[in-house]
């Protein structure tokens, strides 16, 4: 009966392992990998309204292999795609605000962290009249790299009807 | 008591002094007994209401369960109390007859976090964006918006609403300009050298950009909310605020600055919404930029207009009062086009 026991025991033990490897682990979050995955969104409209460092301060938000998805543009991958993207933004330089986020949540998950947040595109110039855009919320998926947090994908979504002809703007 | 006795009893009484004092330092340097978890679980709770209201996920539950069991909602049409009353507020087809067609409208800004008794309270702006309403691209600005004013409790289930009030906006006139200054915020000592920011160095310094459109907007405390974000010697650089102007918003000290808030318009007004700080460490603390939209929000059958928008680039440095801004200067937002006219003009 000991006998029995034990290698209840041990089975139980042996089950317990084997179960917890089975499902995804997930790593819970601290408050400063909260904040670096805050600034990171925030760096993202500051690299595309000013497309510093010749695009690459917005590209260098994604991982080398990060993606967007957007409703007028597919899918941009890699930093050199993404970093022309930014490039080719007419408006941009240091002194241009446009993407203006807001709601920003953020939850541990498999891969690193998941999140959304708002974004209305306002086009703001000096003494002209300013008007939305666009607007809509992203859905992202962030990884830790050597390099710190990074975003592995950003999906934009629900931004309304499209303009016809197609707004030369960055979701 | 003899000599011994009496150096024996030194180390008891300061043991049983210490939590005392600690706790008074704390509550002086303003944290009370809220973690930086704690920060940032409020501002996911802050976060998650707009989605939770905006689609009415849940049938309305994913609304209800923000609140604790014993939350209530306040607003101008009365107090909602409950989870099921609650989630019939989480369904509230609230554009049009119906939600928003792209499930986004509540855009929360400027939010600040204080710990209290309950647990915290805490202040938001939100503006409501029509987003691709009626099949029309693009966006605009509702006339509704304001600010809410929270309470906040730790429950099992982690910190959820115990009372939220929407207040909408409402321009007092401005104050009268006092004819002598009142005490303002103490004297600021030196900055503390800063090794590396931690996360609480982060939200402190968030909160100070938030802290700055109250006491812009709201004139609070006869300008000293707004002076006081500002170290004893910070300074304000912005340009004039009309085309032909030639003036431009020069400030240094807290005297000066406070002259700026003055004309607040009161506890109900909002217009500075400001998002997007990027904060990096710098050589004096830390350095930042923050995105700025005025808003006018429409009243009395006026539409809602953005006045400028821009952004500010800011040097932070810790002082025996926490973190302070040292210098603001404010840009309007000009696109590259713009510049290059402006420079080809030689302006």
């Amino acid at each position: 009966m000991r006998k029995l026991l034990t290698a209840a025991a041990i089975g139980a033990v042996a089950l317990a392992s084997t179960g917890g490897a089975q499902s995804p682990k997930i790593q819970p979050l601290t408050p400063m990998d909260y904040i670096e995955i805050q600034q990171l969104a925030i760096r993202y409209s500051y690299g595309l309204d000013t497309a510093t460092d010749n695009g690459y301060m917005y590209a260098d938000v994604f991982t080398p292999d990060g993606e967007f998805v957007g409703r007028t543009v597919p899918l941009t991958q890699g930093r050199e795609a993404l970093a022309r993207v930014a490039r080719s933004v007419r408006k941009a330089n240091p002194m241009y605000v446009r993407h203006f986020i807001a709601n920003h949540v953020i939850e541990p998950s498999p891969e690193g962290a998941t999140g959304k947040v708002y974004v209305m595109v306002v086009d703001c110039e000096e003494w002209q009249p300013s008007s939305i855009n666009i607007g809509g919320h992203y859905e992202d998926t962030y990884v830790r790299t050597p390099n710190g947090w990074r975003i592995k994908r950003r999906d934009a979504r629900n931004f309304g009807p499209p303009r016809v002809p197609p707004a030369a703007s960055r979701q | 008591m003899t000599g011994r006795r009496f150096w024996l009893l030194i180390p008891v009484v300061a043991v049983l002094l210490a939590p005392a004092l600690i706790k008074g330092q704390a509550k002086k340097a303003g944290h009370g007994t809220l973690s930086a978890q704690d920060r940032i679980d409020i501002q996911m709770l802050v976060s998650k209401y707009a989605y939770a209201f905006d689609t009415g996920a849940d049938n309305g539950y994913m609304y209800a369960d923000l609140f604790a069991p014993d939350g209530e909602f306040v607003s101008e049409n009365g107090t909602t109390k409950g989870r099921d009353a609650l989630a019939g507020l989480g369904r509230l087809p609230f554009i049009d007859g119906h939600k928003p067609t792209y499930g986004i409208a509540h855009f929360v800004m400027n939010h600040v976090i204080e710990p209290s008794p309950q647990g915290a309270t805490g202040k938001a702006y939100m503006i409501l964006v029509r987003i691709g309403e009626n099949n029309q691209p693009g966006g605009e600005f509702s006339n509704i918006g304001g600010h809410y004013e929270d309470v906040y409790a730790k429950t099992p289930q982690g910190w959820r609403f115990k009372r939220r009030e929407f207040i909408p906006v409402k321009a007092n006139p401005p104050q009268e300009a006092a004819t002598a200054a009142p005490p303002g915020p103490p004297k600021a000592e030196p900055a503390v050298k800063v090794a590396q920011l931690t996360a609480q160095d982060y939200l402190d310094i968030r909160a100070l950009a938030s802290n700055y459109a109250y006491g812009l907007d709201t004139g609070a405390d006869h300008g000293n909310l707004y002076a006081g974000v500002f170290a004893t010697d910070g300074e304000f650089h912005g340009p004039p605020a009309t085309p032909d102007s030639k003036t431009p918003f020069d400030a240094k000290g807290r005297d000066l600055l406070r002259t700026f808030a003055v004309g607040g318009r009161g506890s109900a007004y909002v217009r500075h919404f400001v998002t997007n700080h990027l904060i990096e460490p710098a050589p004096e603390g830390a350095k930042g930029k923050v995105y700025l939209l005025v808003l006018d929000i429409g009243q009395d059958g006026k539409a809602t207009s953005v006045n400028m928008g821009g952004h500010y680039e800011d040097t932070y440095v810790k002082t025996s009062e926490g973190w302070k801004i040292k210098t603001r200067h404010f840009f309007r937002s000009k696109s590259a086009q713009t510049i290059q006219a402006e420079a080809a003009a030689g302006k």
